[in-house]
């Protein structure tokens, strides 16, 4: 049996107080999973780098083996061929263990255990100092915003909201350094979906490295560095959502005040036309109209053209968010394929 | 050993009624047959009225049926596995935390026997039997606690049951039946003498292995009497016990774990 703590000091490494951005991220290299003794691919030769304190997002149509990455990273799954490591060391390895926090889309627990049991339990689990059990458990319930009533309630009088809150705290509860997501915010109200956005951004600010899978993509654009496109258990494109979107093109959807003097269409066009945009479609009734630009430049000049042909501008909006233009892009593309 | 999952199997057990009504069933049961026997005056008072060790197989039973393999079909093994946590201390802290609470609890319902035989007749207080009684409960309870890890490991839910009566089943049918005739004079003739020595030595050899596999005990009061050998009884309980937490191991180890149900 290995000791953990001195499996720990042996890497060189912490697994009480592990330090936010340090160790060399997680690598996977070529990864294939089959299921079926071959006969289904779920992951295809897959190649991933996180760097340490970086928030990748996974983004692919159901099926596409973002989960089953989730599951080869934690270990759970055996793969055919191709490496993974975390921080240099197995998956399998009683460190990376207690660096690394999950939560599944749809955890189980069980039914008897209170939420404060259950977070006791694996607090008590990840080797953590029992005297700083009680305090540390508390912090984590009050941060993931879990009713004060609820937490020595049965975890069967829990809603799914109530226990995707939990799950979240349980995957905090060993101060991890990685933090494996699976779909956060499933199955949660409105409130609780802005908690796990606040939690994220915390997260990330605090230096911790993620991982998350989600099909919400404002989540995905507000939470993370970088995005990773998943199509049939291979990356197909990667996306750095910190860049400038300068070089690409979209299409803006343009509103203004229609107390005032009607909007000519023949001047709209004409500012369009002198900024390279495109009209497709121009409906004065609503007092919109919805513009293809090329690039940040042709905004800008479009928005100043009308603001000076005396359209009463009230709102400029793109019409997809960036990840979901390149999303669509991309799916369309794999498609075609 | 964990501590934290030798806990979670206590309060999982707590938290299920129907096996807490047949453990509290399995205590009360022989104390109200032999107060029933002392009744019909088919026992004397003077006699130590204590049940069989076997008694303790049937606890580790009642607290060992599903203790992975429950785990498994609900999905919460993998959240336990996800922690700074080896297969082998986790099949080994189930092992302690089943057969200690098996050996708690045929040791209370030892003690509730022998307390009634001395409240009848107090010079039973002098006698010891029930120390050597109480050893061989604990030892059966942790050697039927490996097996019932082993048959665990394999399955999910409650099969590991249906696993342990069919292979007990076709044991016995076995035993009963196949093994005369295969060592009957139509089906050995021509075998000549050799050969049907092999045949009556492996089906001995079978036969004992099985035993010993569903009944992993050291004998205690027969090795104080002189009349069964220390040595071969403790080697085989302690391969029983190795044997199956190795293979509960083993197998749990090439197990893929998902969330939900499996």
């Amino acid at each position: 049996m290995r000791d953990v703590n001195a499996a720990a000091v042996q890497a060189g490494g912490s697994t009480c107080q592990p330090e936010s951005a340090s160790g060399s991220g997680i690598e996977v290299v070529n990864l294939c999973k089959t299921y079926k003794g071959g006969r289904v691919k779920a992951i295809d030769g897959l190649s991933l780098t996180v760097r340490p304190g970086e928030a990748l997002g996974l983004v692919g149509p159901n099926g596409a083996g973002k989960t089953t990455l989730l599951g080869c990273l934690m270990g759970f799954l055996n793969y055919q061929s191709g490496t993974i490591s975390i921080d240099g060391l197995a998956v399998d390895d009683l460190v990376t263990r207690s660096n690394v926090g999950y939560l599944p889309e749809r955890l189980t627990f069980d039914r008897w255990m209170t939420g404060r049991d259950f977070l006791h339990y694996h607090h008590e689990l990840s080797g953590r100092p029992h005297k700083l059990q009680e305090a540390e458990t508390e912090e984590l319930l009050r941060r993931v915003d879990l009713e004060p009533s609820a937490w020595s309630k049965p975890v069967r009088k829990y809603s799914r909201g109530m226990l995707q809150r939990l799950g979240f705290a349980q995957a905090l509860i060993g101060k991890p350094r990685y933090l494996l997501l699976d779909e956060p915010a499933s199955g949660m109200d409105p409130h609780g979906v802005l908690v796990v956005q606040e939690l994220l951004q915390s997260l990330r600010a605090e230096g911790l490295t993620f991982l998350l899978n989600s099909h919400q993509l404002d989540q995905i654009e507000r939470s993370c560095d970088r995005v990773a496109f998943i199509q049939k258990g291979k990356v197909i494109k990667e996306e750095n959502l910190r860049d400038r979107e300068s070089s690409l093109s979209h299409t803006l959807i343009i509103k203004w005040l229609l107390d005032g003097a009607p909007v000519e269409a023949s001047a709209f066009t004409r500012v369009t036309a002198h900024c390279g945009a495109t009209l497709e479609q121009f409906s004065p009734e609503d007092g919109l109209a919805r513009v293809f630009v090329d690039n940040e430049e042709d905004s800008a000049s479009l928005i100043k053209g009308l603001v000076e042909a005396g359209v009463p501008v009230t709102r400029v909006l793109p019409e997809l968010s960036r990840l979901q233009r390149v999303f669509i892009d991309e799916m369309r593309r794999g498609e075609k394929q | 050993m964990n501590r934290a999952i030798c806990v979670n199997t206590w309060r999982q057990f707590k938290s299920n009624n129907v096996r807490l009504i047949l453990l509290t069933l399995l205590i009360l049961a022989p104390l109200a047959h032999f107060t029933w026997r002392r009744c019909t005056y088919e026992y004397d008072l003077m006699e130590d009225m204590i049940s069989y060790p076997f008694v303790a197989s049937l606890f580790a039973l009642i607290w060992g049926v599903g203790v992975i393999s429950c785990e498994r079909q609900h999905g919460t093994i993998s959240l336990v596995l996800a922690r700074p946590l080896t297969v082998s201390r986790y099949v080994l802290s189930k092992w302690f935390a089943v057969g200690f609470a098996a050996s708690l609890c045929s040791l209370q319902c030892l003690f509730v026997e022998h307390a009634v035989s001395v409240i009848l007749y107090p010079p039973l207080l002098s006698n010891l039997d029930f120390v050597a009684n109480g050893l061989e409960r604990v030892i059966l309870a942790f050697g039927t606690a490996s097996m019932l890890i082993f048959y665990s490991s394999l399955v999910t839910g409650l099969k590991d049951l249906a696993l342990i009566v069919g292979t007990l089943f076709a044991g016995m049918v076995g035993m009963q039946f196949l093994r005369p005739i295969l060592i009957s004079e139509v089906c050995m003739r021509g075998a000549g003498t050799a050969g049907q020595q092999f045949m009556t030595h492996l089906t001995n050899v079978v036969g004992s292995g099985f035993a010993v596999f569903f009944f992993p005990n050291i004998p205690v009061s027969e090795i104080l009497n002189g009349s069964s050998a220390i040595f071969t009884s403790t080697i085989n309980f302690v391969c029983v016990v190795t044997v199956c937490l190795s293979l509960a191991i083993f197998f749990l180890s090439r197990k893929e774990f998902s969330y939900g149900q499996d």
